[in-house]
C-alpha cells in the first residue's frame, strides 16, 4: 500500500499544517478544530455506540474512498439509522461549529467524500430501507443507503428497472448516485441518474429537512433537485429520494464486432448513430485491452482484433431483428473481420463479463494503473484517441482505451510501476494533457467520475471566472457556511500550495 | 426601483439597442396582464448584456421574451419596463449529427429547430402547443412540452447546456456540449420552468434523438375524459412502442370531427415492425386507427388542447400519479358542475398531467380554483393555473408554492439577479 | 510481515461491500472486505499500531470469501486475511479468557477421538435430559444436533465395473458429527461406479488452523494428509463432502509451497480436491433408476462450496435431477449463515443474526428441505430451524440423492 501518501506534518511547512495531499499539491490547510470526546458522546447517545466509530485503527478505513491518491482520515464517524437520527446528527454537528462530510459507500473515483476539513464523517451506510414501492406507478422511494443494485431487484418481478447502472452497481448507493449523478454503459439510451430522481428529501447543514421535487414531474419553482443532483454533497445530506423506474425491455440483443482497428470501430459506431439507430450500448476495447482479456480469459477473440465493439440493441421483439441486421451491415461495411450475436443470455452475460472484468486483466499488465475519465464528441472519438497514443508515444508509457464509445466517454488506462518515480510524474503529465486535450476538442474533463478533489485544478479549463462565481454562490444558499463537504470541486483561492514531496500512487479504480 | 421610469432617450434606445417602434409591438410582450414600455431586439449576446447593463443601472425591470407565446404564464409582475426579445438571436449555431447535439440561439423556434434536425433524420422529441411560435429560449424558460413528455421526458432531459446574461449584465454559461459531463453544478436545470427570473436566455446545447421511421394514431371513444384514461393505464403505455396517450373533452374532440363526450388519442412511434406490432395490441383495446389524411391535424389537436379556449379560461395544470388521475379527474368534473361551472379537461395520460379550463363566474371560478388546488395537493401534486382571466387575478395565485424549499429558491434568484430586475413577482413565492 | 503484492492487487473499489455479511449487519466499512484489507495494509506498512481494534475486526471476518467472488481485479483475500490472523496470533496477546476459549477449539475439533468421546457425553446428557443445563449455560452448545452414533467408514468397490477410483476424506466434525453424509456419498458413489478407499492415517484437514491463523498446525495437519492420500494408489479424485476442508485441501499447495519434502505432492493432492456433489454431478448419467419423491426443495450455497471452490451449479443440477423435486432459489443463497467453521463458537452475537437472516429467507421459500453441502452451515441453520420450532429439514444434497436411489430399488 502507498501509505506514504498519508500527509506528514513534518514535510510542510504550512501553518497550519497541511491535512491531505493529491500528486503533489496540498489540498487545504488544517484550519476546523477536533471533534470533543464530549460531542462524541452525544453523538452516541444520538446513534447508538455501534453507529460512532472513533477509534484510530477503525477511523483510518475512511481515509479514502475509491480515488485513492489524497487520504485524510475524519475524527469520527457517524452512522446514522433513520433521517431522524441523521437530522439530530447533523444539528448536533452544526451546533458544534464543525464541518462534516457525507459518505455513502465510498465508491466515488474523484475524492467526493475525502474528509478535508471536515472532522466529521455521516455515513449512509445504515439507512438501507426501500420505504415504498409503488409498481402501478413506476415509482421506488429509497433512502440514501439503499444499493442502486437492490433497487433493480425491488423491481425485476414486476417488469421494471431502475436504470442508471454505474459499473459499482452493486456495492454504490442511491444517495452517492445522486451526488454524483452517476451514469452507467447504459446512459446513452436511458440518461443518468438526474433523468431518473424525481424527488430528494434533503437535510440542510442547519439539520433543516427539504423535499426537492417530489413524486411527480410538475413541481412548481425552479429545479432544486436537478441542482442538487450532481452537487457532490456540497448541499447538504440526501437522506432518500424518488425514483422513477422503467419498463424492462422485452427483447436484448449484444453483438460483438471484431475490427482491425480502433478508427475502423470508431466509423462503425458514427455509422449506427447515423442510420438513426440508439443503442442501449456502445462500448469499445482497443488492442492492447482485447489482448489483456484474451491472456486473461480465453474469451475467443480473434488474435488479429484490434479493436472489439460491443453493441447492446433493445426493444419490442419484433423490431430488432431489422436492427441487428443493420448493425451487422455496418460494421461489416467498416471492416469488420468478424460480428457475433450472442445466442443466448449465458453468452450475453460471458460478452459483459469480457467487458467488466477488462480492467482485471489490465491489472496483470504492470503493477499499478491509472484511469482517467473524460469525454468528447462522439465524433471526436478518433482524435482524442490519436492524441492519447501520441502522449503515450511522448512519454514513454503504455495506455489502454476500454471505454463509452457511444457517449464519447473515454476511460484511458494508464500502466506503470510506483516504484518508477519518473514514471509515476510522467502518468500525472499525460493525464493532464489527455484532459485538455478533451476540452480543447469540446468535451468535459469528467463524464462519470465527477471533479471531486481529484479534477478541481481542471475547472476553470471549463467554466470562466463568472461561472465559477456563479455555482460557489448557489453553494452558499444550501450551505452559507461551506460547513457540509469543503474543499471540493471549486478551486480556492486562499488554498495552501505548498509542494512537497510525496509518494507514489497506488493504482486506481478502473471503472 | 419602484420610481425608475423608461423616459426620454432610453425610450428610443437602451444599452446601444435600438427600441422596437412599430406601434403595438409592447402588447403582443404582455406578461400576466402588464405591458411593457419599450420592446428590443438585441442582435448578440454581447448586446443583451449591454442592454441588461443599462437596465440594471436605471433600475428597470426587464423580461427576456422570444415571440411572447407563453409570457402569459405567471402573476402580474410588479413591474415591467422592457421586453429584451431574442428574434434575432436566430442561428442554429453547430448541429454535429453524429453527435446528436445541437447548439441553437435562444430565439430560434423549435420548428425551425426541428426542420433542420429532420435533414439529418433527427429531432428534438419535445412537442409543445404552437411549435411555430415557441423559441427555444420560451421551450426552456417556460419548461414547454406536450404530449411526447410520455415517451422523451421533458426539456430537463436533452438540455445538456445554457449561455444566459444574468441580472448582473454577466454571461453566464453551465453544463457543456457533450452528452455526459458531471464537472460542475447543473445549471442548465435551474433554467428549465425558471419564466425569465434568473435571466435572458442566448443559446442552449440539446442532445437530439433519431426521428422514428414509422408513426401511426390511435383514438378510442370514450364516455368522458377520465374514462379515456383509465383505458390509457389499462393499455399498459410504458410498455411497447407507445410515445404518447393524451385524452380530449368533447369540446377538443368536436374541434377536430370526433362525436362523443372524449377521446383517447395514442400515439405509436418507432420502426415499422414495432408500430405493426403495436397495431395489434391497441386493436385489442377497441382503439381504432386514424386515416393519415385526418392524423397531422389530429396530432397538432392534442397538442393544442393545452391551449386555453378563450382569454377568459381559468386553466390550471397539475401532475399526480397516473394511477390516481382517472379518480381525481372525475372528482374535478363532478364538483365543477356541482358549483355550476362549465369544465373541460384534457389529460398527458399516460404521464398522468392533466388540464381543466374554467369557464363561469369570476368569484365561483375563484373559490373552485382554490378546493382544486388543496384537493390535487392532498394527491400529492400542485396546481399551476397557466392561464388567468384578469379578473381573477387578485384573487388566484399562479404558482401555489410555499415552503422551504421557497427560501432557497430566493437565495437561488438573489446569486443570478441580486437586483431582482427580471420578472419581480412573476414567479413562486413572489419571485 | 505480508507480500506487498497481494495488497496492491486491491484497488479499494469497494465492490465487495454488499457481498460481505458483516458490512450487511453492521454497514461500517472496517468490518468489510475492503476495510480489512485496508487495515492489515496499514499495519503491514507501519503506519497504524496493531491494536485491539484491529484484532476485533480482524476476528469478525467470517473468513466466507464471499468478496473474491464479487472483486474484479482478483483479490486473494483469504490469503490477506489469513497473513493478518497470522501476524495477530504472533504478535498480539490476546486477554486471557480469548486465548482459552481458542485453544479449546484447536484442542478438541481437529481431533476425531476427543470429539468422539466428548459427543458420547453429549449423547449422554442427550439421553438424560440433561443437556438443557449445558445449553442454558453455554448458549453456543445449542447448535449440538442429537447425536446419533458413528462408525468408522471402510474402504468400498464400485457396483459393477469400476468407471473411478476416488479416495474419501472423513473429516473430524463431519465424520463424527454429520457421518451418515459420508455413508450416504460412499453409496451413492459405489452405485455410480466409483471405487471408494477410505485411507488409513489421514487426520483433520486443518481448516480450523488455518483460519485462527495458526499456520504451524495447518502445515503439520496437511503434511500427514499429502502422506495418507498420496501412500497407495493415486485416486482419480480426493471427495469431500464437507465444503470447509474442500477448500482447506486446495490450498495445500500454497500452504506447504516452501517445503521442499512436500510442496509437489501437496500441489498434486491439491489438484484432484473435488466437493463430493461435483463428482456425484458428473457420474450422475450413470447412477441407477431413482424413485420419485414430491417434495419442495432450496440449495443454500456454503460459502466455502460456493466462494472459496467455484462450485455452484453441480449441487442444484444434482437436485434439480432428482425426480419429484422442486427446487425453488434462495434469496442471497450465497450469503454466509454465520456458522463459519468455529465462527458461531468466537463470535456468537454475529453468527446467531446470520443465522436468522439465512433462516429468514428459507422459511420465505416454502420448502420442506433445505440442501446444504457443509456439515457448519447444517448444524447452523438446524439450530435455528429449531429454534423457531420449523419443520424444515437440513440435509446434504448427496443423503437426498441416497434416498432417491433407495427409493428407486426395485423398481
Amino acid at each position: 500500500m502507498g501509505g506514504n501518501l498519508y500527509a506528514n506534518p513534518a514535510d510542510c511547512n504550512c501553518a497550519p499544517p497541511c491535512r491531505a495531499v493529491i500528486g503533489e499539491r496540498r489540498l487545504r490547510p488544517v484550519s476546523s478544530p477536533r471533534v470533543s470526546p464530549e460531542l462524541i458522546d452525544e453523538l452516541r447517545a444520538i446513534v447508538g455506540a455501534a453507529a460512532v466509530v472513533a477509534d484510530e485503527a477503525s477511523t483510518r478505513v475512511y481515509e479514502c474512498d475509491g480515488f485513492t491518491l489524497a487520504r485524510s482520515a475524519p475524527d469520527v464517524v457517524v452512522l446514522p439509522g433513520s433521517r431522524d437520527e441523521m437530522v439530530a446528527v447533523v444539528r448536533k454537528v452544526a451546533a458544534s461549529g464543525l464541518c462534516f462530510v457525507p459518505r455513502g459507500a465510498g465508491t466515488g473515483l474523484s475524492g467526493g467524500c475525502l474528509p478535508l476539513d471536515a472532522p466529521v464523517m455521516i455515513g449512509t451506510s445504515r439507512m438501507r430501507a426501500i420505504r415504498s414501492v409503488d409498481f402501478e406507478n413506476r415509482r421506488v422511494v429509497a433512502e440514501a443507503g439503499v444499493v442502486n443494485l437492490h433497487v433493480t431487484r425491488a423491481a425485476a418481478a414486476h417488469g421494471l428497472f431502475y436504470a442508471p447502472d454505474p459499473s459499482s452497481q452493486s456495492a454504490c448507493t442511491i444517495g452517492g448516485n445522486v451526488a454524483e449523478n452517476s451514469g452507467g454503459p447504459h446512459t446513452l439510451k436511458y440518461g443518468v441518474t438526474t433523468n431518473h430522481v424525481l424527488g430528494l428529501e434533503l437535510v440542510l447543514p442547519d439539520g433543516e429537512v427539504v423535499e426537492l421535487g417530489g413524486e411527480v414531474d410538475d413541481v412548481p419553482g425552479y429545479d432544486l433537485r436537478g441542482l442538487a443532483i450532481g452537487a457532490e454533497g456540497t448541499f447538504g445530506i440526501v437522506t432518500a429520494a424518488t425514483l422513477r423506474l422503467v419498463r424492462t425491455p422485452q427483447a436484448v440483443r449484444t453483438l460483438l464486432g471484431m475490427f482491425r482497428d480502433v478508427d475502423d470501430a470508431c466509423r462503425a459506431v458514427s455509422a449506427i448513430i447515423a442510420a438513426g439507430i440508439l443503442p442501449a450500448a456502445l462500448e469499445l476495447m482497443d488492442r492492447m485491452i482485447v489482448e489483456a482479456v484474451e491472456a486473461a480469459y480465453g474469451f475467443g477473440f480473434p488474435p488479429d482484433a484490434g479493436a472489439v465493439l460491443i453493441v447492446e440493441l433493445d426493444g419490442l421483439e419484433v423490431g430488432l431483428g431489422e436492427q441487428v441486421d443493420a448493425v451487422r451491415a455496418i460494421c461489416q461495411t467498416a471492416r469488420a473481420s468478424e460480428v457475433r450475436v450472442a445466442r443466448d443470455e449465458a453468452e450475453r452475460a460471458a460478452l459483459w463479463k469480457s467487458r467488466k472484468r477488462a480492467f482485471g486483466a489490465v491489472g496483470r499488465l504492470a503493477p499499478n494503473y491509472c484511469t482517467q475519465d473524460g469525454v468528447v464528441p462522439r465524433g471526436s472519438v478518433p482524435e482524442i484517441l490519436r492524441r492519447i497514443a501520441a502522449a503515450a508515444e511522448r512519454y514513454r508509457l503504455r495506455i489502454a482505451n476500454v471505454f463509452h464509445a457511444g457517449d464519447g466517454n473515454i476511460h484511458p488506462i494508464m500502466l506503470f510501476d510506483e516504484r518508477d518515480a519518473d514514471e509515476v510524474s510522467r502518468v500525472l503529465a499525460a493525464g493532464k494533457e489527455i484532459l485538455e486535450a478533451c476540452v480543447e476538442l469540446g468535451g468535459s474533463v469528467t463524464g462519470e467520475h465527477g471533479i471531486g478533489v481529484e479534477k478541481i485544478e481542471q475547472m476553470p479549463l471549463l467554466f470562466s471566472p463568472v461561472d465559477l462565481r456563479v455555482m460557489s454562490e448557489l453553494r452558499l444558499v444550501f450551505d452559507a457556511q461551506r460547513r457540509c463537504n469543503p474543499g471540493k470541486i471549486f478551486p480556492t483561492p486562499g488554498a495552501c500550495v505548498e509542494t512537497v514531496k510525496v509518494g507514489m500512487p497506488r493504482r486506481q479504480v478502473p471503472l | 426601483m419602484s420610481d425608475a421610469q423608461v423616459s426620454g432617450d432610453t425610450a428610443r434606445s437602451i444599452g446601444g439597442v435600438a427600441a422596437d417602434g412599430a406601434p403595438g409591438a409592447a402588447w403582443r410582450y404582455a406578461a400576466g396582464g402588464a405591458v411593457p414600455a419599450m420592446v428590443v431586439r438585441p442582435r448578440t449576446t454581447a448586446e443583451v448584456a449591454s442592454v441588461i447593463a443599462a437596465a440594471r443601472a436605471d433600475g428597470l425591470a426587464v423580461i427576456g421574451a422570444g415571440k411572447g407565446a407563453r409570457l402569459g404564464i405567471g402573476n402580474r409582475p410588479r413591474r415591467y419596463d422592457i421586453a429584451v426579445t431574442t428574434d434575432h438571436l436566430d442561428a442554429i449555431e453547430r448541429h454535429v449529427a453524429e453527435d446528436l447535439t445541437v447548439t441553437v440561439q435562444a430565439g430560434v423556434t423549435l420548428e425551425q429547430l426541428n426542420e433542420e434536425l429532420g435533414r439529418s433524420g433527427q429531432w428534438l422529441p419535445l412537442d409543445p402547443a404552437v411549435g411555430g411560435e415557441t423559441t427555444i429560449g420560451g421551450l426552456i424558460a417556460a419548461d414547454a412540452c406536450g404530449p411526447l413528455r410520455h415517451s422523451h421526458g421533458k426539456v430537463r432531459d436533452f438540455l445538456l447546456g445554457i449561455e444566459l446574461v444574468n441580472g448582473s449584465a454577466e454571461v453566464v454559461r453551465g453544463g457543456g456540449r457533450v452528452v455526459k459531463n458531471v464537472a460542475g453544478y447543473d445549471v442548465p436545470k435551474l433554467l428549465c420552468g425558471s419564466f425569465g427570473t434568473l435571466g435572458v436566455i442566448t443559446s442552449a446545447t440539446f442532445k437530439t434523438r433519431p426521428r422514428p421511421a414509422a408513426e401511426a394514431l390511435y383514438l378510442g371513444r370514450c364516455a368522458g375524459v377520465a374514462a379515456a384514461v383509465q383505458l390509457a393505464l389499462a393499455i399498459d403505455c410504458s410498455a411497447g412502442a407507445v410515445a404518447f396517450a393524451d385524452a380530449l373533452s368533447e369540446g377538443a374532440c368536436e374541434a377536430i370531427g370526433i362525436d362523443g363526450a372524449a377521446a383517447l388519442v395514442v400515439g405509436v412511434a418507432g420502426s415499422q415492425a414495432e408500430v405493426d406490432a403495436e397495431s395489434e395490441r391497441l386493436r385489442g383495446h377497441a382503439l381504432a386507427p386514424c386515416e393519415a389524411a385526418r392524423a397531422a391535424s389530429i396530432a397538432m389537436a392534442v397538442r393544442n388542447s393545452a391551449l386555453p379556449m378563450n382569454d377568459d379560461a381559468l386553466v390550471g395544470r397539475f401532475a399526480v400519479l397516473p394511477a390516481r388521475l382517472p379518480a381525481l379527474l372525475a372528482r374535478v368534473e363532478a364538483e365543477a358542475v356541482g358549483r355550476g361551472l362549465v369544465v373541460e379537461t384534457a389529460a398527458h395520460a399516460a404521464a398522468g398531467v392533466a388540464r381543466c379550463q374554467i369557464a363561469g363566474d369570476g368569484e365561483r371560478a375563484a373559490l373552485f380554483a382554490e378546493w382544486l388546488r388543496m384537493t390535487v395537493r392532498v394527491e400529492g401534486g400542485w396546481v399551476v393555473y397557466e392561464a388567468i382571466p384578469d379578473g381573477l387575478r387578485a384573487r388566484v395565485e399562479a404558482w401555489g408554492m410555499s415552503g422551504a424549499a421557497v427560501r432557497l429558491m430566493r437565495g437561488v434568484k438573489r446569486v443570478f439577479d441580486p437586483d431582482g430586475i427580471f420578472s419581480p413577482g412573476r414567479f413562486v413565492g413572489g419571485i | 510481515m505480508i507480500d506487498a503484492a497481494l495488497l496492491r492487487q486491491c484497488v479499494h473499489c469497494g465492490l465487495c461491500l454488499d457481498a460481505c455479511p458483516t458490512y450487511l449487519q453492521l454497514g461500517t466499512e472496517m468490518d468489510s472486505p475492503r476495510g480489512r484489507i485496508h487495515l492489515v495494509g496499514a499495519v503491514s506498512e507501519g503506519s497504524l499500531p496493531l491494536s485491539a481494534d484491529v484484532v476485533r475486526h480482524l476476528d469478525l471476518c467470517l473468513g466466507c470469501r464471499a468478496c473474491e467472488t464479487a472483486c474484479p481485479s482478483g483479490v486473494e483475500y483469504g490469503r490477506i486475511l489469513e497473513a493478518g490472523r497470522a501476524a495477530v496470533e504472533t504478535q498480539w496477546r490476546r486477554p486471557l479468557g480469548d486465548r482459552l476459549r481458542r485453544r479449546l477449539l484447536i484442542e478438541l475439533f481437529p481431533h476425531p477421538r476427543r470429539l468422539r468421546a466428548v459427543a458420547g457425553l453429549v449423547r449422554l446428557l442427550q439421553a438424560l435430559g440433561l443437556w438443557r443445563i449445558v445449553t442454558a449455560l453455554i448458549p453456543s452448545a445449542r447448535l449440538m444436533p442429537e447425536v446419533q452414533p458413528t462408525s468408522a467408514l471402510r474402504s468400498t468397490a464400485a457396483d459393477g465395473v469400476a468407471v473411478m477410483r476416488v479416495a474419501l476424506l472423513e473429516g473430524c466434525v463431519s465424520g463424527v458429527l454429520q457421518g451418515g453424509v459420508n455413508s450416504a456419498a460412499q453409496r451413492v458413489l459405489n452405485r455410480c461406479g466409483a471405487a471408494v478407499d477410505i485411507p488409513a492415517d489421514q487426520t483433520c484437514c486443518g481448516a480450523l488452523h488455518l483460519h485462527a491463523g495458526d499456520l504451524e498446525g495447518a502445515r503439520r495437519l496437511a503434511r500427514t494428509n499429502v502422506d495418507a492420500f498420496s501412500s497407495g494408489a493415486v485416486p482419480d479424485a480426493v471427495v469431500v463432502t464437507a465444503a470447509g476442508c474442500g477448500a482447506a485441501m486446495r490450498e495445500y499447495g500454497a500452504l506447504l509451497r516452501d517445503d521442499p519434502r512436500y510442496a509437489e505432492r501437496a500441489a498434486a493432492l491439491a489438484a484432484r480436491v473435488r466437493d463430493a456433489t461435483e463428482v456425484a454431478d458428473e457420474l450422475l448419467d450413470r447412477c441407477p433408476p431413482l424413485g420419485a419423491r414430491a417434495q419442495r426443495v432450496t440449495y443454500h450455497d456454503a460459502c466455502h462450496l460456493a466462494h472459496a471452490q467455484g462450485v455452484r451449479q453441480p449441487p442444484r443440477r444434482l437436485l434439480a435431477a432428482l425426480p419429484g423435486l422442486e427446487l425453488i432459489e434462495l434469496a442471497e443463497s450465497d450469503l454466509c449463515c454465520g456458522s463459519a467453521g468455529s465462527y458461531n463458537l468466537t463470535e456468537p452475537d454475529m453468527a446467531a443474526a446470520l443465522g436468522r437472516r439465512k433462516v429468514d429467507n428459507i422459511i420465505a421459500t416454502g420448502v420442506d428441505s433445505v440442501a446444504v453441502a457443509n456439515p457448519g452451515c447444517a448444524l447452523q441453520i438446524a439450530a435455528e430451524l429449531r429454534r423457531r420450532g420449523s419443520a424444515v429439514r437440513v440435509a446434504h444434497p448427496l443423503e437426498l440423492l441416497d434416498e432417491a436411489m433407495r427409493g428407486g430399488e426395485g423398481t
